[in-house]
């Protein structure tokens, strides 16, 4: 017999409560993650010590519970990738606990991208995405030696910034592109619970007397006697930040990259959380709820509800912050020097794709696919998650986003060993079906 | 309506064939416009793994014309020649598991001794005499050859497009023509063209325009590798099983094994390759056939198991019935050539072909060398060879 | 309870429970893995797995992300420019 358990990638919230819902109605979901945990990015620290800061909110402590509850019947592979998914129907894991099986539906909850603007130096040792320091905090309750800097926009950075301070290592200053709190009457449209957790960040930050540099850009980035120096900019005044480490976020931004409505074939297959739409955690978890409902209702398991749009107080939450946070378009590409790297896996710079664009035009519209062929954006490793919306931003609007993303599996590299290791059961006769 | 515009010569389609047309025309003091539904290089000339290779090819005519636009290249890639940088000399190892691969490579052995080809074997024998360290023990014979080499699709396609002094239009398809004594009415999606002749080298975009040259699309799935340690020696040349020359020369695998080729980019990744199935489908890739492309690769080349994958696509390549490319005027239309059908062979048969098309084009005379691939032979049954 | 180490490029480097490679190495210091082959540094950049900058070398699994695999004692983790990598593993 053949396994045709349905798959959920990601093991964030909404993956969580995907699994949660598809097992309540008897369902055996296999649920999948390439970290070696659950909870997602959000919730890294689901599972963590107790005693590691921060502590865990009231609703990560339901979906935990939740989740033990129907543990016994969901098959959770952890340290084991998605690899790919194709139009057969065949779905391959890789990685500690790797297979190869037949879902009868998928739910991808693979959460957001982080969008971090390229810059001069953004390349070196020791700047990373805000979301990776968070990570290393909520995971192992430490953060890498040395004084922090936080830079970019929105309003994860002062999530991040209060568990620095939380963990007691405040960071030496957030520069904020934006000017969020010059709007306070704005803010005050926002639900409660964002505006108490928001309240909660500043207040905390303030306390701590960490300073919030808003309306300042971070412009650059150079190594000066194994220090990092982060050169700032606020309204033509320039100023030098010394530190060791710096973390950047300039945003969320879904995350479907990889899977394209060719790959998927007949099997029904839906996205949940933020890889559909950067809504955040609480909106993540309903989604999820709402893909697994989707999935009954494909499967004819239960009548399950039709429900397509995401909850409109999510969404009206999201306008409002990014009305906030509003700033002109974060690449300023005449700004910036024609060395600044752009994609960072091949190496490619600025300066390399404005010479790409401009000889084309010469002639005629430069295509996507010369970008990708010749240029070798998004041809790296990370398959242009990091790079694409800055090409796509500086390229000629004929020039679509869609074209440019290749959406070929497998959705990250995988190892060949890993994909010759995993048992097949698609077709294997002696394996149990499981359900 | 449109402006109408007038040239000597238009080309429907920008892949590599089309692209060394317009050069080697342009050179001739041809007045050229190059259209394109997508743009440069968008199809099987983009997808390819870009050898240019002699072994794999029919013997005959096939390694003949192989070999002559191979020698082409080479000037072309010398001195200040329009392939410099782009085309690089390099080895091939093709290699046999087996008895019917074994007797492939004697057939090889003796096609490039009969046909006296530029291409020669520098080594021949057991897999630890290669000049490949960590071969894989299946592996019990491997031929060195010399005299071939590397050209990527979308590369020379830029060379030639970018040297040419011609009109590009993109995108812009070919959607009719009509010949007639002034020359040749051009339709396509965005407007009119006039023309005193129109090549048509659009791949597999040319089977709806010329119904009655039989094709067939072939699509073939490759695996893109990661760049591997620094440390990790990068393959000379391409790793090629004897299987493959068997599928190609349409002698009949047999038991032969899998055909893969293993091969090199500058970058210190590698290709794996590659599949031929008689569909059309450019976005399917299936995880089945991609493992056993990997097995018997990492049969091959076991280290390659530690390398990851970083993509895995489809081309489509154009196939005519015969497995003989399809080059010439049309039977009744002379203004209207075509030339296409090439199954991956066009990176390695396009500077020829550019070469001969142009001169054709230009005096009128037609190479005796291309007399066999005229579509013509497809108007008369007994024409198709068995 | 003693302390348990792995090996970086032969050094040995403290690990708590739950430490990933990479969050080993930051708290020891250590922020650039090597040079990736565009000769741009190897280093902790996304942390969950996404932009391939932190790959490394690790005993008994291979080339993987730093960031997410998970630490074990006595592993030996190795750089991917370190030239004294593949001659051993590939004879």
């Amino acid at each position: 017999m053949i396994d045709t358990r349905p798959l959920i990638v990601g093991a964030g919230p909404a993956g969580l409560r995907a699994a949660i819902t598809l097992s309540d109605a008897g369902l055996h979901p296999v649920l999948v993650d390439h970290a070696p945990g659950i909870g997602g990015a959000v919730y890294a620290n689901l599972r963590a010590q107790p005693n590691l800061t921060p502590k865990l909110t009231r609703e990560a402590r339901i979906l935990r519970q939740d989740f033990d509850r129907v543990r016994p019947r969901v098959d959770l592979r952890l340290s084991t990738a998605f690899a790919a998914f194709d139009q057969t129907g065949t779905a391959l894991l890789t990685g500690q606990a790797g297979m190869m099986f037949k879902p009868r539906a998928v739910i991808f909850a693979t959460g957001a991208r982080e969008r971090i603007q390229p810059r001069p130096g953004w390349t070196l040792a020791g700047v990373s995405s805000a979301g990776a320091l968070q990570i290393a905090l909520k995971t192992t309750g430490t953060l890498p030696l040395g004084r922090l800097l936080l830079a970019g926009t929105g309003p994860l950075l002062y999530a991040i910034a209060a568990q620095m301070v939380a963990a007691d290592r405040p960071p030496v200053a957030v520069i904020e592109t934006g000017n969020p709190l010059r709007h306070p009457l704005m803010a005050l449209r926002l639900p409660a619970r964002v505006l108490t957790e928001a309240t909660r960040y500043i207040g905390q930050l303030l306390l701590a007397g960490v300073p919030i540099l808003s309306g300042t850009d971070l412009t650059r980035i150079e190594t000066r006697n194994g220090a990092l120096i982060a050169h700032t900019s606020r309204q033509g005044r320039w100023a030098e930040i010394s530190v060791d480490h710096i973390g950047l976020h300039d945003g969320l931004a879904r995350n479907d990259f990889g899977i394209s409505a060719e790959m998927t074939g007949q099997t029904p297959v839906f996205q949940a959380g933020d890889c559909r739409s950067v809504l955040g955690r609480w909106a993540a978890e309903e989604d999820g709820k709402r893909a697994a409902e989707q999935v009954l209702h494909a499967l004819n398991a239960t009548p399950g509800r039709a429900a397509i749009a995401p909850d409109q107080r999510f969404i009206k939450t999201q306008t409002l912050l990014a009305k906030l946070f509003a700033r002109a378009p974060a690449l300023a590409a005449p700004e910036l020097p024609d060395d600044t790297v752009i994609c960072r896996c091949e190496n490619r710079s600025l300066g390399d794709l404005k010479q790409a664009l401009q000889t084309a035009s010469e002639q005629t519209q430069t295509t996507a696919r010369t970008l990708r062929l010749t240029e070798r954006f998004g041809m790296g490793p990370c398959q242009g998650r990091q790079c694409l919306d800055w090409v796509a931003a500086l390229t000629p609007d004929t020039t679509s986003f869609a074209d440019l993303r290749g959406n070929r599996w497998p959705i990250k590299p995988v190892r060949v060993r890993d994909i010759l290791d995993a048992p097949d059961f698609t077709a294997d006769p002696s394996h149990q079906d499981l359900k | 309506m449109q402006p109408t515009d007038s040239y000597d010569l238009v080309i429907a389609g920008a892949g590599i064939i089309g692209a060394s047309v317009a050069w080697h025309a342009t050179q001739r003091g041809l007045r050229v416009a190059v259209i394109d539904a997508k743009g440069p290089a968008a199809a099987a000339s983009g997808a390819s793994d870009g050898a240019v290779s002699v072994a794999s090819k029919r013997p005959g005519l096939m390694a003949n014309l192989a070999d002559a636009s191979l020698c082409y290249a080479r000037e072309m890639a010398q001195h200040n020649g329009i392939l410099k940088g782009i085309f690089h000399p390099r080895p091939t190892f093709i290699f046999a598991r087996s008895a019917p691969e074994s007797a492939a490579l004697d057939r090889l052995t003796r096609m490039l001794h009969d046909q006296s080809l530029s291409v020669s074997i520098h080594q021949d024998g057991a897999a630890q005499t290669s000049a490949i360290s960590g071969l894989g023990k299946d592996i019990t014979r491997v031929i060195e050859l010399q005299g071939e080499a590397h050209m990527l699709g979308y590369q020379a396609t830029h060379a030639y497009l970018s040297a040419a002094k011609c009109d590009l239009f993109w995108p812009r398809s070919l959607e009719a023509y009509e010949p007639g004594p002034e020359g040749v009415r051009v339709f396509t999606s965005a407007g009119e063209m006039n023309c005193a002749q129109l090549v048509i080298a659009s791949g597999i975009g040319t089977m709806g325009l010329l119904p009655n040259v039989p094709m067939i699309a072939r699509s073939g799935q490759l695996i893109v590798s990661d760049r591997g340690p620094a440390s990790e020696p990068n393959l000379p040349g391409p790793l090629t099983s004897a299987a493959y020359l068997l599928d190609k020369t349409a002698n009949g695998r047999g038991d032969a094994g899998l055909p893969v080729v293993i091969d090199p980019l500058r970058t210190g990744q590698v290709l794996i390759g590659s599949t031929r199935e008689d569909h059309g489908t450019e976005r399917q890739t299936d995880i089945a056939i991609v493992r056993r492309l990997l097995h018997s690769a990492v049969g091959c080349l076991p280290r390659l198991a530690e390398r990851r994958i970083i993509r895995v696509f489809a081309g489509v390549r154009s196939a005519s019935l015969d497995g003989l490319p399809i080059v010439g005027a049309l039977p009744e239309e002379p203004n209207v050539i075509c030339a296409t059908g090439f199954e991956g062979d066009g990176i390695c048969l396009s500077a020829l072909i550019g070469r001969e098309i142009a001169a054709h084009l230009a005096t009128g005379q037609s190479s005796p060398d291309l007399a066999a691939l005229t579509p013509g032979r497809f108007s008369s049954q007994e024409a198709i060879p068995a | 309870m003693s302390v348990q180490t792995i090996l970086w490029n032969g050094t040995p480097i403290a690990f708590l429970p739950g430490d990933t490679i990479a969050s080993a190495l930051s708290r020891a210091g250590i922020t650039e893995f090597g040079l990736r082959q565009t000769a741009l540094p190897a280093a902790i950049f996304c942390g969950i797995g996404q932009c391939q900058n932190c790959l490394v070398s690790i005993e008994g699994i291979g080339v993987a992300e730093a960031c997410l695999t998970l630490c074990d004692a006595e592993q030996s983790v190795r750089s991917l420019s370190d030239h004294r990598l593949t001659e051993s593993a590939h004879d």
